[in-house]
Formats: structure tokens, sequence, C-alpha cells
């Protein structure tokens, strides 16, 4: 992410217009909020669970996680798009062990699935296996795309940092700084 | 599969294994039987399950094309699994094979025309139940503009139709609303075939957005065209066709209005699984203005 003052104060500011264009629920704010707690306790990482890996390590997973930042910054997706992306990694990876020659498909196949779910107009596979440089084929990323729906039973509906970080921003009405501090740490 | 043997589940054994030895998640489950309908991405079969012998309706959803599981299904497995309600239709089982997306829904026998068509003569206890969450989006903190390609022509609201993205809950009040008298009537309020001509049905009742009509002046339309529908019915009514979608009524305020009172105080207290006809003393019974005035018409017939 880019992190000149510049460029952060305009994210800034797009994104408190937009939310006090559209952040008028103030019915159900209460209600949405306490669903989110719940729904996060649901489905989480194991702590740890890269302890049981037999293969990937966190410095792997860091790798990973930044190369997704990028493939997010190329394609313009959406914050919660790449935050959804990891929770999917994570989540996975607490139940399935994984070979570090994969892992950079299930990174893939996982920014595929959370595209869909979250984008207005999800990129198409043919550029989730271009940014790969081709190491994978569509049908691979299609294949693991089944098993992570599969592994996560189709839960892929959860809340993330990024979620909470703008939900209290708002409700709390946190100055910009803070926000963007908030950000920077998850 | 080959990914599959390279990843083998972690030690602690999965619960997912047990499920699929008792027949979950497996299409041999469930018996095909007659067709009831297809959509652009779906066909939805009449089936009925081995495990339990009960009727299910099987949505099957062709996974032909290159990119994969469709964002639609995506949205509506996920969200779907995260709703329990009573007035929801339940998500049974997901099959999902190479070819193909299967979801087991449990099986309604009636549309919401046909269900409003039969109460009249049989006094069923039967809820009615939402379905198809194709479009559904999770909803959170509204953080994003989306499309303004949603919601099925006749219930989509004048802003959304002018174009506008920024929507949020109020989007669906003025479709319960259209859908609140279309069950009153038994024909829908704003039958446009196209954009244009959807907003000219709802400019004829409401007046231009400019210069919009005074409310004794709709309601007066509204009950001209709704004659079943009473006093309080129309003011309800007229809360959810606000032009301005902040001015909509939420709807815990609806469901707060006059024309709820006679439901008691108990339905608010209701827990969402539970159904409405478990409130003492709530149960369906035939329009009395309508058995009026058959009885009326077989009085005469006697005379």
């Amino acid at each position: 992410i880019d992190k000149s003052p510049t460029a952060c104060n305009l994210l800034a500011e797009t994104i408190k217009l937009q939310l006090e264009g559209l952040y008028d629920c103030d019915t159900y704010k209460d209600d949405i909020y306490r669903y989110l707690r719940q729904l996060e306790t649901k489905h989480r990482p194991k702590a740890y669970y890269m302890r049981r890996q037999p293969d990937v390590t966190y410095s792997m997973r860091a790798i990973l996680v930044d190369w997704l930042v990028e493939v997010g910054e190329e394609y313009k997706l959406h914050n919660e798009t790449l935050f959804m992306a990891v929770s999917y990694i994570d989540r996975f990876l607490s139940i399935m062990a994984v070979v570090r020659a994969k892992l950079q498909l299930l990174g893939t196949s996982a920014m595929f699935i959370a595209s869909k779910f979250e984008e207005i107009y999800p990129p198409e596979i043919g550029e989730f296996t271009y940014i790969t440089d081709d190491t994978y084929t569509k049908k691979q990323v299609l294949r693991m795309e089944h098993l992570i729906l599969k592994v996560l039973s189709f839960n892929l509906s959860c809340p993330t940092a990024y979620t909470f970080v703008v939900h209290l921003s708002v409700t709390a009405s946190l100055p910009d700084n803070v926000f963007m501090l908030a950000m920077y740490l998850c | 599969m080959r990914i599959i043997d390279e990843q083998k589940p972690l030690s602690r054994a999965s619960r997912r294994q047990s499920m699929s030895e008792i027949g979950f998640g497996r299409m041999e489950t469930y018996t095909k039987l007659d067709k009831l309908g297809q959509g652009t991405y779906a066909t939805v079969f009449k089936g009925k399950s081995r495990l339990t012998d009960n009727l299910v309706a099987l949505k099957e959803i062709r996974l032909e094309h290159e990119e994969g599981a469709p964002c639609t299904a995506i949205r509506e497995v996920s969200l779907l699994k995260e709703l329990r309600h009573a007035n929801i239709v339940t998500l049974h089982d997901i099959v999902h094979t190479e070819r193909s997306l299967t979801l087991v829904f449990e099986y309604l026998d009636k549309d919401l025309k046909q269900y409003m068509d039969d109460r009249g003569n049989m006094l069923s206890m039967n809820n009615v139940k939402l379905a198809d969450f194709g479009l559904a989006r999770a909803k959170s903190v509204p953080t994003k503009t989306y499309s303004n390609e949603v919601v099925t022509l006749w219930y989509r609201p004048p802003d959304v139709l002018l174009g506008s993205t920024e929507y949020s809950t109020q989007i669906d009040m003025w479709g319960v609303g259209c859908i609140f008298f279309e069950m009153a009537c038994g024909r829908p309020l704003f039958p446009g075939s196209t954009v244009d001509e959807e907003l000219c049905l709802i400019f004829r009742v409401l007046g231009c957005p400019e210069t919009p009509l005074p409310v004794a002046s709709v309601s007066d339309t509204l009950l001209s065209r709704a004659p079943r529908l009473h006093q309080d019915a129309i003011s309800l009514l007229t809360c959810f066709l606000a032009y301005e979608a902040k001015a909509r009524v939420s709807a815990s305020d609806g469901m707060r209005h006059i024309y709820f009172k006679s439901l008691g105080p108990e339905v608010h207290l209701l827990p969402d699984v539970a159904s409405i006809f478990s409130v003492p003393g709530i149960q369906l019974s035939p329009d009395p203005s309508i058995s009026k005035s058959s009885k009326n018409r077989r009085l005469s017939m006697l005379l």
C-alpha cells in the first residue's frame, strides 16, 4: 500500500466521503455490529496453526500476503477483498497441510473467491493465472477453488479486521490520522 | 485429484468426513423428480432425499464456463448458511462436483402468487418464506456503492431506476410496499417492462419527483386501485413508497405501524425461528369483505 502522506489523505478522504453518504442505517447499526462480533468467533483460524504445518512457515505466509497486496493494487480491488482472501488462507491452513509449492496457488484461488464474493466486477480467471506468471493453469486455480469452498464449507461471509476498523472509525467518528494508523497496523 | 493427495487433512479427524459417510454432500442421496423451472444460471428440480424421504428442491447450477463457481452462487450459499428464520427457506445441503453445484433446499409447494390464490380456499397454517438470494450481499457498514442493475424491475425504487448506486436497507422497503399492494390486490403495482415505463407508472401514482402529489391524493389513487385496503393499510403503503430513500419507513418502524396493531404485542417478541402462527390467536382467515359479498350473492340466489 502506498504510504505517502498525500495518498493516505486522499484515501481517508474518499472513504470518509463514501461513508458519510451511505452510513444511514442507524436503526440496524447495533444489530449489525453484534452479529458481526458473533460471526467473527464462529469462523476464525486456529491460533498457532502454523506449528502444525509441515512445510510452510510464517515468513512464507508474509511473502504471500505481500504479493496479494500487490495483486490487489494491480487490479484495484477493494481492501475488504484482500482481507477476506487472507482470512480464507488462514482458515484453510488451520485445517489442511499445504506444500510450499502450492502456497501461491492457495493464495491465488482465495483471492479469486474473495473477488467473486465482494467485487462488483471481479477480474477474470485469466488475470489470476497471468499474475502468477503462469505458474499455475486455470484448471489448477479452479480445482483449488473447489477445494477451498469444500474445506471452508462455503462459509465465506465473515468479518475481517478491516470490517471492524471501518465500523469503529465511523461509529466513534475517529479522526483521520487514528483511522490511518489503525489501517496501517492491520 | 492430485491436489487433494498433496494436502492431507491435519491430524484431527475431519467432521466433514463423517457427514459425508451419512450421505450429505453427495448427489446419490437425492432422487431428481420433475423439473420445476429454469433460470439464467440454474435449473430447479423437485427431488426427494433418500436419507429422510422428505421432498426437497434441487437448484442445479451448471459450472460449464471457465470461471468456476459463479459469484451469485458463492454469495447465495454463504449468506443462506448464516440465516436461520421461520420465514426464510432452509438450505439443507450442497453438492459440489466439477460440473455442477447443486443447492438442496426445503421444498416449498407454492410461490407467493399461488399461495395467495389458494389462501381463500384452505386455511393453511403454512408460513410464507423468502427464497432465491442470488442477488444478495453481506451487509455490514456500507463502504462502497454497488451496481444499479439490481432488484426485479417491478420492485426497483425510483432512486435506483434513475441511476443511484448509493443504496442501503431502504432499497428493499420500496419493494416491500409493492409486494404488500400486490398481496392485497393480486396484481402488481408498477408492472413496467422497461426502466422508462417503470418510472412512468410510478410518476402516474406519486407525481414527478420535483412536484410530488400531496399524500391525500396519492392515498386516493391507491385506495381506488386497492379497494380491499383500508385507511391504515394505505397509510402504511405510502410510508413505503417515499421518493426519498431516507424518508422510507424502516422495517422495524414499519412493524410498529398502526396497521399491525390488531396482531397484538406478542408478535414483536417472537424468536427468529418461530412461526407467527405460534402466537396464540393468530391464524389466517378468509377476508371478511370477500366472504360477506359471496354470502350476499348466495342469499340473493336463494331469494
